[in-house]
C-alpha cells in the first residue's frame, strides 16, 4: 500500500529542495550527536525529574527504545527518532551507555 | 588576576600611544593570557551561559571570560508560571556561580560595547577584555519606535515582562491581583521574529487559569499582529476545555494588531480602528537584536544578526561569533532550547578550529514546552541539519503534540516541561533553581 505513494513524496522532497533536509546521515561521534539531546535529558544524559534519566542505559536497552519511538511511541521522542538512522542511533547509545551513573548519596 | 595583567596592558597602551606603535600592538588578542587561548562571551544568558559551560569541556586549554551586567538571570522559561503566580521569582532566578565553579572567569560588570575587529569587550569601569574569539549573545531590545505611545517609561504601569526580571513579573501578577472581579486583561503580540513564539499563549493560558481560580468572571483578550501562532490548534484546543469562554483571540484580519498604546488611560488602538480598553496591560512589544549587537554594526537593516549556521560566525568579523535569540537562525524559533543548541555547535566548532581539527557537523534540535495550565502540558520539537548554508528541518521529525491526546498524555508533557527547565538549566548555567 504505502509505497505506492513513496515516489509522489520524494519527488516533492526535491520539488521543495533546501528548505527540507533529509534525515541525518554520516554523523556517528556520539558527543556531537548527544549535544542535541542533553538540553532535555541533563548533562550526560542525567536527567532530574520525569524525563528519563539516560546515563549509563546499555545499548541494548537505548537501541529498543529508540525502535519503540520510531514505532510511534512516547509523547515527543515519537516526534524526533524518525530523525535519527541506525548508525546515529547505535552511537548515541554508545555515548549515553559509557556514561557514569551519577553518585551514589 | 586578568585585572592586574589588563592594568599592565592599559599602561603599556598609553606608554605606546602616540608612538605609532599602538596601531600594531592593537590586535594582539592575548597579551593578558597566562595560557591557552582567550575567549569572551559577551551575554550571561542561555546562550552565553551554555557556551561558557561547552568550551570548558571541549577545550580545556582554554580561558573562557563570560561578562554580563546581571549577577541573576530571570529566564524566559516558565517565566508565565509567576505571572500566573503559581512559582516566586526566585523559583526561575539562576546566577553563574556554576560557571564559575566549573572554571569560567565570569566577570559582572557593565559592557559598554563590543569591538568585533579586536574581538574585545569595553567595559564601562575602563576595563578592556580582548580574546582570540568573541562571542556575543546579547539577546533582544524591544523596538519602541514600533509602537506609538510606548516606552521604558510606560513600564511600571503598562509591563511588557518578556521577562524583563522579577520585579517585571511580580508587577504583573501584581496587577491581576488587584484588577476588578469582572476585568478584562489584555495582552498585545507582535509579529515575528521575537523571543519565544508560543510564550504570549501560554501566558493566556496561565492568566486565565489564574482568573478562573481567583477572578471568576473576568477574562482574557489577545491582540494578535499575526493570523497565525505557534502551536495554535493546541492551544484552542486547551483553552476550549480549561477556559471555556474566557480567551479571545483576535489576529491580523481582525485589525487587531497594536498602533499605539495609551499607558495613561490602559487603551490599545489597533491598525483597525479599534480602541480598547483595558484593566490590566501587557504589551509585549515588537523586538530586535540586543544593543551590544547592533551598535557593533553585526545587525542587519531589520536589526537582526546574520551568521553563518555551521559555526554561528558572523560573517566578515573574523573570530566573532553571535548566538542565541540576537540572530537569524530561521526555521529554529528564538528559544532557550534553541540558544542553549546554538552554543554547543559554536563551542565544538570553536575547539575544533583551536585544535586544528576540521569541523564536524551534528544535528540541532529545538524542544518547547508550554503550560496551558499547571497539570497540562504541549509540546512543539524540530530537528534540523545544515544544508549548505542554511538551517533546514528534517522532513521525517518533528511536529507537535497529538492534538487527539487525553488527560493522561496532557500530564505527563507537564512533568516533562518542568524537568526540562531543571535539566536545560543544569547544562547551560552547570547548577540552578528549579520551579514546581
Amino acid at each position: 500500500m504505502q509505497s505506492r505513494f513513496r515516489l509522489p513524496i520524494v519527488l516533492i522532497a526535491l520539488a521543495v529542495g533546501p528548505a527540507q533536509a533529509q534525515a541525518l546521515a554520516g554523523t556517528t561521534d556520539g558527543a556531537d550527536l548527544a549535544a542535541a539531546c542533553t538540553g532535555c535529558h541533563g548533562p550526560g544524559g542525567h536527567s532530574a525529574g520525569a524525563v528519563p534519566d539516560i546515563a549509563g542505559m546499555p545499548v541494548a536497552e537505548f537501541e529498543r527504545r529508540m525502535a519503540a519511538f520510531r514505532d510511534g511511541e512516547g509523547t515527543i521522542m515519537n516526534r524526533l527518532a524518525p530523525a535519527y538512522d541506525a548508525a546515529a542511533t547505535a552511537a548515541l547509545a554508545r555515548y549515553f551507555a559509557d556514561r557514569p551513573e551519577p553518585a551514589s548519596p | 588576576m586578568s585585572d592586574g595583567h589588563d592594568a599592565r596592558r592599559r599602561a603599556l597602551m598609553r606608554a605606546l600611544a602616540g608612538t605609532g606603535l599602538l596601531a600594531a600592538a592593537a590586535p594582539m588578542p592575548i597579551l593578558g593570557a597566562q595560557r591557552g587561548p582567550r575567549i569572551v562571551i559577551a551575554g550571561g544568558g542561555f546562550a552565553g551561559a551554555s557556551c561558557a559551560l561547552a568550551l570548558r569541556r571541549l577545550a580545556p586549554a582554554a580561558r573562557v571570560t563570560l561578562i554580563d551586567r546581571q549577577r541573576e538571570f530571570v529566564t524566559g522559561p516558565f517565566c508565565n508560571t509567576v505571572v500566573g503566580g503559581l512559582n516566586p521569582a526566585a523559583a526561575i532566578t539562576q546566577d553563574h556561580r556554576g560557571l564559575a565553579a566549573a572554571g569560567v572567569d565570569v566577570v559582572h560588570a557593565e559592557i559598554e560595547g563590543v569591538d568585533p575587529s579586536a574581538r574585545a569587550a569595553h567595559l564601562a569601569d575602563g576595563r578592556r577584555i580582548a580574546g582570540d574569539r568573541l562571542v556575543v549573545a546579547p539577546g533582544i531590545d524591544f523596538d519602541y519606535d514600533a509602537l506609538d505611545g510606548y516606552g521604558p517609561e510606560a513600564l511600571d504601569r503598562v509591563p511588557a515582562a518578556w521577562p524583563g526580571g522579577a520585579a517585571a513579573l511580580r508587577r504583573l501578577h501584581g496587577q491581576l491581583q488587584a484588577m476588578p472581579e469582572d476585568g478584562r486583561v489584555v495582552l498585545t503580540v507582535p509579529d515575528n521574529p521575537y523571543r519565544c513564539p508560543p510564550g504570549p499563549y501560554e501566558r493566556a493560558s496561565l492568566i486565565a487559569h489564574f482568573l478562573a481560580e481567583h477572578k471568576p468572571r473576568a477574562r482574557v483578550l489577545l491582540l494578535d499582529a499575526k493570523n497565525h501562532f505557534s502551536k495554535e490548534p493546541l492551544f484552542r484546543i486547551g483553552w476550549d476545555s480549561r477556559y471555556p469562554g474566557r480567551v479571545e483571540w483576535r489576529g491580523r484580519d481582525d485589525g487587531a494588531r497594536a498602533m499605539a498604546i495609551d499607558v495613561a488611560g490602559r487603551r490599545v488602538h489597533t491598525v483597525g480602528g479599534d480602541e480598547i480598553a483595558a484593566d490590566v496591560l501587557n504589551v509585549i512589544p515588537p523586538q530586535r537584536a540586543g544593543r551590544l549587537a547592533r551598535d557593533a554594526g553585526l545587525a542587519d537593516d531589520a536589526g537582526w544578526v546574520p551568521v553563518n549556521v555551521h559555526d554561528f560566525a558572523a560573517p566578515g568579523h573574523e573570530g566573532v561569533h553571535v548566538l542565541g535569540d540576537a540572530i537569524r537562525a530561521e526555521p529554529m524559533p528564538k528559544s532557550a532550547y534553541s540558544a542553549h543548541m546554538q552554543a554547543q555547535v559554536c563551542a565544538r566548532a570553536i575547539a575544533q578550529a583551536l585544535a586544528g581539527e576540521p569541523p564536524g557537523e551534528a544535528p540541532l534540535i529545538n524542544a518547547c514546552y508550554s503550560l496551558v495550565a499547571p497539570d497540562y502540558g504541549i509540546s512543539v520539537t524540530e530537528v534540523y541539519r545544515i544544508n549548505g548554508d542554511r538551517i533546514a528541518a528534517v522532513q521525517q521529525a518533528g511536529g507537535t503534540s497529538a492534538l487527539a491526546a487525553g488527560p493522561d498524555t496532557r500530564r505527563a508533557e507537564s512533568e516533562y516541561a518542568r524537568s526540562l527547565y531543571r535539566n536545560l538549566v543544569r547544562d547551560s548555567f552547570g547548577s540552578g533553581a528549579a520551579p514546581g
